[in-house]
């Protein structure tokens, strides 16, 4: 197995520690080792392009230079970092940017997500598996910015991208088909414009529920957290008497493992994701003693 | 219904406008043949004054006033639908960006004044640290709204305590923001290309 050099990315340091946390104790059960980048910096997020393009260039340039100093391919969890990492080295590989590093670009940018449902990655974590999913249906839901540009992030299935869909299933669970994996869930809009926030959120979740979905997953911070903490309001809004869970693939994986360090990360969802777990522990147990009683 | 959108004069500078984005970005507006499938792509096209494929005409129009006094290029999420699913290769969400930068480079004012101002925090923080910081990242802007003479509606400030407060019991609000040892030279090399 090798080892990959890991950019965390902000979301994960502060607000969306659980993320992190279950990506942790995820690879480490499957044997993975990721080495944090030292001293990465913010890659700009949506702020730097929007209002000085050269910034976009300077702040993930220099992340890669340090990554390629570090002699190991850069592992992504966050899709935004992802995109704004891979679009500057792409823009230096090209010489559309200044390069202020003489890098050589001789190492990839992975997104994490992609990496584990690589086939062999997946072959580990059928073996890993401790508690299936059986009967939990989900909808994958992947956001924009890991999957476009296309020619940015090398996704020739943009249109309908699987590999979430690929890794609940490989622990059981039923991933349903939809047509907005892709669709932008507002992004930061849900703070400066909330009626954009709340328009496209409450969008993706009564689809989501339409399908029939019992949870959402999701490899986006922000997308969590757009789905997850704007929940209240929309409930209160719309009358709702439902909520979703939003899982992050790997809490999936962390669950479906049976690693009780991933509980606290879950405790700190707004949509508490327990009675949905405790309910499938149930099924698959009654399941289970009832083969054993033939 | 498509709307109508009023023309404005034209001076030589304007004219040229096209050609000048061209060469900048290589984003090619004459290949458009207006068929709309950005907007049509487009996750927040209603709640654009000025619709992608508007935007696109607008420019081969040389109508650099127009889209530069937009809602639109703020309202962009920069999602990319347009971009990828234009039959002629037109960067559509390149162009709202290098729009919003000509805004600001311009030293005019923006029309989606809060985004803006929301992207201009973020960036301090970033200035700031290095890394962002969640809760350093809403106080800031919050204060600067508040400064600024908005006064949100007494509903929305109990909604925002009580998301505030419930996020800092699961422990999602970190009080410390985390410095990157690498912000020394972050600003060098910001200060050094003009920011």
């Amino acid at each position: 197995m090798r080892d990959l050099t890991f950019y965390p990315g902000c979301a994960l340091q502060s607000m969306t520690w659980d993320y992190r946390e279950s990506i942790s104790h995820v690879v480490g059960a499957l044997g993975l080792r990721l080495l944090e980048l030292p001293d990465w910096t913010c890659c700009g997020a949506t702020a730097a392009h929007s209002l000085d393009e050269r910034m976009a260039i300077l702040l993930p340039g220099r992340n890669l230079a340090v990554a390629e100093a570090e002699g190991r391919d850069l592992a992504v969890a966050c899709p935004m970092c992802f995109k704004r990492l891979s679009l500057c080295r792409e823009m230096l590989r090209q010489k559309r940017a200044d390069d202020l590093w003489s890098l050589h670009l001789d190492f990839s940018v992975v997104d994490l997500a992609r990496y584990l449902s690589s086939k062999p990655m997946l072959q580990k974590i059928q073996q890993r598996l401790r508690f299936p999913l059986t009967g939990m249906k989900v909808v994958c839901y992947y956001g924009c910015q890991v999957v476009r540009p296309p020619k940015i992030t090398g996704y020739s299935d943009y249109e309908n991208p699987m590999h979430l869909d690929h890794l609940v299933q490989a622990v059981g669970a039923t991933p349903l088909d939809w047509s907005f994996k892709g669709t932008c869930c507002g992004a930061s809009s849900g703070i400066a414009r909330k009626d954009i926030g709340l328009t496209l959120v409450a969008k993706l979740l009564t689809w989501a529920r339409a399908t029939g979905a019992d949870a959402m997953v999701v490899c986006c911070p922000l997308c969590q957290n757009n789905l997850d903490l704007l929940q209240p309001e929309l409930r209160e809004r719309h009358g709702w008497h439902w909520q979703l869970p939003i899982f992050y693939y790997t809490e999936i994986l962390g669950v479906a493992f049976g690693l009780q360090a991933i509980v606290p990360g879950l405790k700190s969802h707004l949509v508490d994701p327990q009675p949905l777990i405790a309910r499938l522990r149930q099924i698959s147990t009654e399941d289970r003693e009832m083969i054993a009683s033939g | 219904m498509e709307q109508q959108v009023q023309l404005l004069p034209l001076s030589a500078g304007d004219q040229l406008w096209a050609h000048a984005i061209a060469m900048e970005t290589g984003i090619q507006v004459a290949s458009c043949y207006q068929c709309l499938r950005c907007t049509n792509s487009c996750p927040v096209s209603t709640f654009m004054d000025i619709k992608p494929h508007q935007a696109v005409r607008l420019v081969q129009f040389g109508q650099r006033e127009k889209l530069l006094e937009s809602s639109a290029v703020w309202v962009c999420l920069s999602c990319e639908m347009c971009s990828t699913y234009c039959p002629n290769e037109i960067d559509v969400a390149g162009l709202m960006n290098h729009l919003k930068n000509s805004v600001i480079s311009s030293g005019r004012k923006p029309a989606e004044k809060e985004i803006a101002l929301f992207h201009e925090i973020f960036l301090d923080v970033l200035h700031k640290y290095g890394r962002i910081n969640d809760l350093q990242l809403m106080q800031r802007y919050k204060w600067r709204l508040l400064t600024a003479g908005n006064l949100p509606p007494l509903d929305e400030v109990r909604k925002d305590v009580k998301l505030g407060m419930s996020l800092f019991r699961r422990k999602r609000l970190r009080l410390l923001p985390e410095r990157s040892r690498a912000v020394k030279e972050i600003r060098a090399l910001l200060h050094h290309y003009g920011r």
